[in-house]
């Protein structure tokens, strides 16, 4: 029952952020949409047994992420731009096939999703599911490889960041 | 053994070339006439020891091949590099190297002043290893290979003061020409080829008997051939225009190719391919009328030529015709000796006119000569010993030879080509003493500045003339006729051709000792009558030529005009060859084929201008552009 | 009686949707710094159904690959806006319609 409730409000509150953040004018109230729309992810990662993911979430897409975001709209000055929306044809085409592919997700959801009888949670999920101890415990096994690889990937961006956003001196 | 050594004497020339070729730039002058002069010098010294050491063998087995190494090799058809030494081989040798070894030594007396000293001995050597290629190979595709070479040497050295268009235009004819007659060449060799499997002499030339039948058509064919080649390198009707151009060149390149050795290659093909000629009668008779032919109507030209060199390369072609008229009767040793002792007093001539030019500082118009008899006086003298000779005057070199050749011509030819070659001989020796006589005899015709520098050449170019006097005074006694044992060249010569004893047209064996003195008589008189006639005209009485001009002025400009000949072929082939060319060049290669190519290229160019639209620049229709390929990738699966 | 919880099909709904709206941001909005901010958004979308899925299959992996989602994303964000910068700092504008140099 509560679950329900809960997932009602998670859900719309992130659907109409999101419609906020695609039709704002001003760039800083787009962005503290996308913090709102992430919030509420965040609670919905709670619904799913996954709080560290939610934890994380919170910590770095809306701590750090965002905040660099509102850091550049800020540093750039950028103002609202007058057409909204991108003139001409484009603009037609662009929702047209948005919508297409909404349609096809629906279609993939609605015939797909009883057929394999995941509409209930598994039973009984494991002790400890998403909790920190148990990520860890995976990430260092499993998936230790990919995890030393995004730290490499994570310099690199530090680097490239740091290069091309230097004012050159020459 | 000399004769182990018997490869070198191509090869040290070559070796000589190689190294004046590239090195010539860095070395002392001396150093570069040393290299030059020396290899052909050793390799005369071995070829003597080699010819030496075949005297030593008995008669029948004077044959000694020496292979180095096979050149081709493919499938039935081998070609190896091997030279064979048989009599005619030697002799050949023997004149290739020896007279050739006195034209390097002259060659660096009157070359002493050219720049490029070392490019021209470079070339000579080359010329050298390129004959002796020809003369000692075991087969006919080794013999192409000097053919070739040679005629490739021709090129390089009469064109060899290249920034003169004239001798570049010079060498560009010979090449061409020459070019033609190799065709005809080929052809033969391909054709003996397929009838024998072979190219080696002696299995085509033990086989030919068997294989063709006499008078067959191909034989004649394999015979005509050649013999097209023959008229190209020898310059023989239709193919001689390219001689007297060829003496744009320097006179002792004139002295050694032009006269006493590559024209001759002609002659030794035919000689050596004997065996296919008797197989083909036709044949035979064509290459005795072309040579008394060509006889004939050089010796006209030759009478009115003002260019002392043009005069000799009128006589050399000449001359080639009468060796071309003994071997067109079957007498193949009457051609040899006569090859042998014109490339004596021909070598002389030119390096005697090469004398006097250089004397006269590079004057070669005869009538701005005369009277130099006391100024030059060793030039003079050996000069006129090779005139005698050249004449037939007995005792010298060429009164043997050429009696020979008349003799056999009326013995085995019949009375017709005997009495054109008696014509032809008046000529020569009238001709000849013409060119004496307006060179060294009466008023002295000399320019001002050119008497200033007149002076006797220096050694390095006499003592060759000197040697090469000795050669044609005495030259002629190898072949005496009537004499007991007089005959040694013919018997040196034997073995060669002992094969066509059964072959060859029926000599009348017993002929009347009395009718060959008759017919030397008579050669040596009509000789005599010739030098009085050009004695009368050009010294006693000089207004007889000039009267005569006139009166038969028609005459006189035809052939002094050389009978227009080369017009006739730069108009109907040169001229119709180069329109062509060019009408193929600007219609086909710039329209059709750079239209193509190019046209592809636009083609090209617009379909990238037609795809390149679809680069917009827009970032968002990127992205449009890639929803809508998820769309169908996501379509695609969900459908599946 | 077990309750019956969300249906996993709800969450998948609720993810197709964001991400759809974060492609239509992408495709008609005109500036740089929303089109990115749409970007992110079809990414969390992603990052929901992933997880939806790792609970009703009862494996971490979904999670674990959330975990990188997100910091590639983090990468991902740095980069894009230290060039929007550059640009930005060159042209005066941040509007993806006036910048088309690589057209042709």
């Amino acid at each position: 029952m509560t679950e329900g409730i809960l997932f009602s409000v998670f859900s719309i509150s992130a659907i109409v952020f999101a419609f906020g953040v695609i039709f704002r004018r001003n760039a800083v109230h787009c962005a503290l949409h996308l913090v709102g729309v992430l919030l509420s992810l965040s609670g919905l990662f709670v619904l799913l047994n996954a709080q560290f993911i939610a934890a994380i979430q919170i910590l770095v897409y809306a701590g750090a992420i965002m905040v660099l975001f509102l850091f550049v709209v800020m540093l750039l000055n950028v103002k609202g731009e007058t057409p909204l929306l991108t003139p001409g044809a484009a603009k037609g085409f662009g929702f047209f096939f948005a919508l297409i592919v909404f349609v096809e997700l629906l279609w993939i959801v609605l015939t797909r999703g009883g057929a394999e009888g995941t509409s209930q949670p598994a039973a009984a999920l494991p002790p400890g599911f998403g909790s920190p101890a148990e990520i860890g415990r995976i990430l260092y096994t499993t998936w230790l490889f990919p995890f030393e690889v995004t730290s490499i990937l994570l310099l690199i961006a530090v680097i490239g960041a740091v290069v091309l956003a230097k004012r050159k001196f020459a | 053994m000399a004769l182990s050594l018997f490869w070198l004497v191509p090869f040290l020339p070559l070796i000589g070339a190689l190294v004046n070729g590239i090195w010539a730039g860095k070395l002392p002058r001396k150093a570069v006439s040393a290299i030059g002069v020396g290899s052909v010098g050793l390799s005369l010294a071995i070829a003597l020891a080699c010819f030496g050491e075949l005297l030593a063998l008995p008669p029948e087995s004077r044959r000694f091949t020496q292979g180095l190494f096979t050149w081709i090799q493919s499938g039935d058809f081998s070609a190896e590099v091997r030279f064979v030494l048989d009599p005619l081989s030697a002799v050949m040798m023997l004149v290739v190297t020896g007279v050739g070894f006195l034209i390097h030594v002259y060659s660096t007396g009157y070359m002493g002043h050219e720049k490029a000293y070392g490019r021209y001995f470079s070339y000579l050597n080359l010329f050298t290893f390129s004959m002796l290629t020809l003369v000692l190979a075991d087969n006919f595709v080794l013999m192409f290979l000097g053919w070739e070479a040679v005629g490739l040497c021709s090129y390089l050295l009469i064109g060899f003061w290249y920034q003169r268009p004239a001798a570049a235009e010079a060498g560009k004819k010979a090449f061409v020409v020459n070019r033609i007659g190799d065709w005809g060449f080929l052809l033969g060799i391909f054709l003996i080829f397929v009838t024998f499997g072979s190219v080696d002499f002696a299995t085509v030339f033990a086989q030919a008997p068997q294989h063709l039948a006499m008078g067959s058509a191909v034989a004649t064919t394999i015979a005509l051939l050649l013999f097209v080649g023959a008229t190209g390198k020898s310059a023989q009707l239709p193919l001689y225009v390219w001689l007297p151009d060829a003496m744009e060149g320097p006179t002792p390149v004139s002295a050694l190719i032009h006269a006493a050795t590559m024209v001759t290659a002609g002659v030794y093909m035919v000689a050596r391919c004997h065996i296919l000629y008797l197989l083909s009668p036709f044949a035979l008779s064509v290459v005795a009328i072309v040579g008394v032919l060509t006889a004939l109507f050089a010796a006209t030209i030759g009478l009115v030529q003002n260019d002392i060199k043009r005069v000799l390369a009128y006589s050399t072609i000449s001359q080639l015709g009468y060796m071309f008229l003994g071997c067109g009767v079957g007498a193949f040793t009457s051609g040899i000796f006569h090859l042998m002792t014109h490339a004596f007093f021909k070598a002389l001539l030119f390096l005697g006119a090469g004398s006097v030019i250089h004397a006269l500082s590079g004057e070669q118009d005869l009538w701005k000569m005369g009277g130099l008899k006391a100024r030059l006086p060793k030039t003079h003298i050996t000069f006129l010993i090779a005139t005698l000779a050249i004449a037939g005057v007995f005792p010298f070199a060429g009164f043997f030879s050429k009696d020979e050749i008349l003799y056999q011509a009326w013995l085995r030819g019949g009375p017709l080509l005997w009495c054109a070659g008696v014509i032809g001989a008046f000529m020569t020796a009238f001709y000849m003493f013409r060119l004496y006589f307006l060179t060294f005899h009466g008023p002295s015709r000399v320019t001002e500045e050119a008497k200033h520098h007149l002076h006797e050449s220096p050694s390095s170019m006499t003592v060759p003339l000197m040697f090469l006097a000795v050669l044609s005074a005495i030259g002629g006694f190898i072949q005496v006729p009537l004499l007991a044992g007089g005959q040694r060249l013919d018997h040196f010569l034997e073995p060669v051709f002992a094969d066509a004893a059964n072959l060859a047209p029926a000599a009348p064996a017993a002929h009347a000792v009395g009718a060959e003195v008759w017919l030397m008589l008579i050669s040596l008189a009509v000789a005599l009558v010739g030098i009085f006639v050009a004695y009368r005209f050009y010294v006693a009485d000089p207004e007889v030529p000039r009267r005569l001009a006139e009166q038969a002025r028609g005459l006189y400009r035809l052939v002094f005009n050389k009978y227009w000949v080369d017009e006739t072929y730069d108009s109907l082939v040169v001229q119709p060859i180069y329109r062509g060319s060019v009408k193929l060049w600007q219609e086909f290669d710039a329209a059709v084929i750079d239209g193509a190519v190019n046209g592809v290229g636009r083609q090209i160019e617009r379909g990238s201008a037609l795809l390149r639209q679809a680069q917009v620049g827009y970032v968002q229709v990127y992205a449009l552009i890639l929803t809508v390929g998820a769309v169908v990738v996501i379509g695609y699966l969900a459908l599946r | 009686m077990q309750p019956q919880g969300i249906p996993l099909d709800a969450y998948q709904l609720v993810a197709a949707l964001l991400f759809t709206i974060g492609l239509i941001g992408v495709l008609v909005r005109r500036s740089a710094l929303i089109i990115f901010m749409s970007i992110e958004l079809m990414l969390n979308a992603v990052n929901l159904s992933f997880v939806a899925f790792s609970k009703f299959h009862g494996q971490m992996d979904g999670q674990i690959f959330v975990f990188f989602v997100m910091s590639v994303a983090a990468a991902e964000v740095a980069v894009g806006l230290a060039i929007l910068v550059a640009i930005f700092r060159n042209r005066e504008t941040a509007s993806v319609d006036e910048v088309h140099l690589l057209k042709g």
